[in-house]
């Protein structure tokens, strides 16, 4: 509960209280979380390490998507701390979804560190600037091949699109900024193995 | 996080296949298992021949290479797999006739965690792909119900597999498996490849670590050992694809609800549809049952085996792997009354749809007799006047149609009255827009 946290601890709350809130019964779901973290790693807000992947929903399959391992143990810590809420909600026609929200004590948590901690401060104010397109916040949309962050307006029209490249892990959609590690992987070399001998 | 470092490490990916000693026997015979080739048999080439009295034909694609090493026709082939021909590094692959599919690797050099979750994803998505073009006919349609997907072979990375890692050292000294997942800075190294570590255990100098997508062997374990992390290894398999089937049921069971609740409001073509979708749905159970019972076949055959290898250890030693087939039985004769549970609903929804879909006949009907009426009256009117009647004829006439129009009028009023959300003024006002909008 009174755990310290570090600062991509405490960026993570902040992220989670920009899309959620106990209050207002707003979730973030945790592929999208997934996907807003890669894209704030990518622009270096974040030191995780962009190449792990993980076996998740996404949409309506179990896919290869990004997650870091750090990220996840971020998350939990985050909720020990009371700052984070998990919940699973049902959906009408598919697959249940995973979800968090960012509780009152995380709201007032994240209030409370803006005018305390000047490097949370500084870095909340680089990741706003990143999810917002003017005074718009961006959602995510999981789309078959890959996440976007849309800025949409008033009237419900996507007025700024940012595809979300090398989310995906799997094999079909694997970005050309990725193929080289995917070649380098490919080039190992290996033998046949069976557990028992021939009989 | 520690990105630690497995030394030489062997890859083992399992995944359960509806199969039988049947399909066994068909490949090996296809195969040419008994023939003692010392050159391989494509298998899985893209395209079809499509008239087989021409003599020559061409493919879209290659497939892979099988040289079969050990078979016994209907109960399992062991084959190493290529996927280019004379060339490429070897897969050794093994099937059985209780459905379980492993294809196994020996990675020729030491892998970083994270880079071998990745291998582990490009070989699952290459397996899956390989196995499901052995398939017959019959096999993918089950497979496409358990999946809920219309054509297995074309829904990439679908397949749900579970994964046995083998490692001589991961560059840590490892006292026992406890005291490893005891020590917080240690517990999460394996996570990039096991995901949750849910069961661990250590012997006879392996250090064995279960979790919910894969297991990490690390030690050089013995032949005895190794044919119990097989078990271990199909246990869990089977585990993964009772998941998924269950997780079909559930969803299944969401479209069902889903469909209740359109019912009252639907027109006619989504009642169709409805119904069409039902009858998808059942047609989806049956398969579905046979699946199940294809399975728990399995997992009898396969628990006898566990059996024989726990005997093998003495009591001393723990061998922890969790749940196992005795509660994979009891999963699935619960799917088997969860699938009879929800064909009970389907009944109920059908009959609710009929009755719907007749009631809707019925306005139908009851339209039709209105116009038609008012058609009549129109041109008895026309007839009055090309003719000229007099007022006796046309009183008459229109005597005679009083009480054919009062009935009419009638009965269709009372079945807006019983039968529609909408009142007789919402209907006429919708009528007369849709009148002037056309």
């Amino acid at each position: 509960m009174n755990q310290e946290l570090d600062l991509d601890q405490k960026l993570i709350i902040g992220v989670y209280n920009l899309y959620s809130n106990e209050s207002d019964l707003t979730y973030l779901q945790y592929t999208a979380a997934c996907a807003i973290f890669y894209y704030l790693t990518s622009k270096e807000l974040f030191n995780y390490n962009l190449d792990s992947p993980l076996v998740y929903d996404y949409l309506y399959k179990r896919r290869y998507i990004w997650e870091d391992k750090k990220f996840m143990s971020d998350i939990n810590i985050a909720r020990d701390s009371n700052y984070l809420i998990r919940a699973r909600a049902t959906s009408k026609t598919s697959r249940d979804v995973n979800g968090h929200q960012c509780s009152n004590l995380g709201k007032k948590y994240v209030l409370e560190l803006l005018k305390t901690d000047q490097t949370f401060n500084l870095k909340m104010k680089e990741i706003e600037q990143l999810l917002h397109f003017k005074d718009l916040l961006m959602q995510v949309k999981i789309k078959e091949n890959n996440p976007e962050l849309n800025a949409i307006s008033s009237r419900g029209k996507v007025v700024r699109r940012i595809p979300i490249t090398g989310f995906l892990k799997d094999s079909h959609s694997i970005e050309a900024n990725q193929k080289e590690v995917s070649l380098r992987i490919k080039n190992i070399e290996y033998s046949s193995y069976f557990l028992e001998n021939h009989d | 996080m520690t990105n630690i470092i497995l030394k030489n490490p062997s890859l083992v990916i399992g995944e359960w296949i509806p199969t039988g000693r049947n399909n066994m026997n068909f490949l090996n015979r296809h195969l040419g298992s008994h023939k003692r080739y010392s050159a391989p048999t494509e298998f899985g080439i893209s395209g079809s021949i499509d008239d087989i009295s021409k003599g020559e034909f061409k493919m879209e694609g290659h497939g892979f290479y099988l040289y079969p090493d050990s078979y016994k026709f209907s109960e399992f082939l062991r084959a190493r797999m290529t996927s280019e021909f004379a060339k490429g590094s070897e897969k050794g692959i093994e099937l059985d006739k209780d459905g379980a599919c492993l294809v196994g690797l020996k990675f020729l050099e030491s892998i970083d965690i994270n880079s071998l979750k990745l291998l582990i994803a490009e070989h699952e998505n290459d397996f899956a792909q390989e196995f499901l073009s052995l398939l017959n006919e019959n096999q993918k349609r089950l497979l496409n119900s358990a999946y809920d997907v219309d054509d297995i072979t074309v829904s990439k990375n679908i397949l749900s597999s579970y994964s046995l890692v083998i490692t001589e050292d991961i560059g840590i000294q490892i006292k026992s498996a406890q005291s490893f997942m005891q020590n917080k800075e240690q517990m999460d190294l394996l996570a990039p490849v096991t995901d949750w570590v849910i069961n661990y255990f250590s012997i006879e100098n392996c250090h064995i670590f279960i979790g919910v997508k894969a297991m990490v062997c690390i030690g050089v374990p013995s032949l005895k050992i190794k044919k119990m992390l097989k078990q271990v290894l199909i246990q869990k398999t089977i585990q993964t694809i009772s998941l998924q089937m269950f997780n079909t049921l559930w969803k299944t069971s969401k479209t069902l609800l889903k469909i209740g609740s359109e019912i009252p409001k639907a027109p006619y073509k989504k009642l169709k549809s409805f119904n069409q979708k039902l009858f998808e749905i059942n047609d989806n159970f049956s398969r579905q049952m046979l699946l199940n019972d294809l399975l728990l076949a399995a997992i009898e055959n396969k628990n006898e085996a566990w059996k024989k290898i726990l005997h093998q250890f003495s009591s001393f030693e723990k061998i922890d792997t969790g749940e196992g087939y005795e509660e994979e039985k009891e999963k699935a004769k619960d799917r088997n009354m969860v699938i009879k549970q929800m064909s009970i609903d389907i009944d109920g929804l059908r009959n609710q749809l009929q009755q719907k879909i007749s009631l809707i006949m019925t306005k139908n009907g009851q339209e039709l007799n209105l116009t038609l009426l008012l058609l009549t009256l129109i041109s008895v009117l026309g007839i009055e006047v090309i003719f000229d009647f007099n007022f006796n004829k046309f009183i008459l006439v229109s005597v005679v149609l009083i009480p054919f129009l009062l009935f009419t009028f009638k009965s269709f009023f009372y079945y807006r009255k019983h039968f529609q959300e909408q009142t007789v003024w919402q209907f006429i006002r919708l009528k007369i827009k849709q009148f002037f909008s056309n």
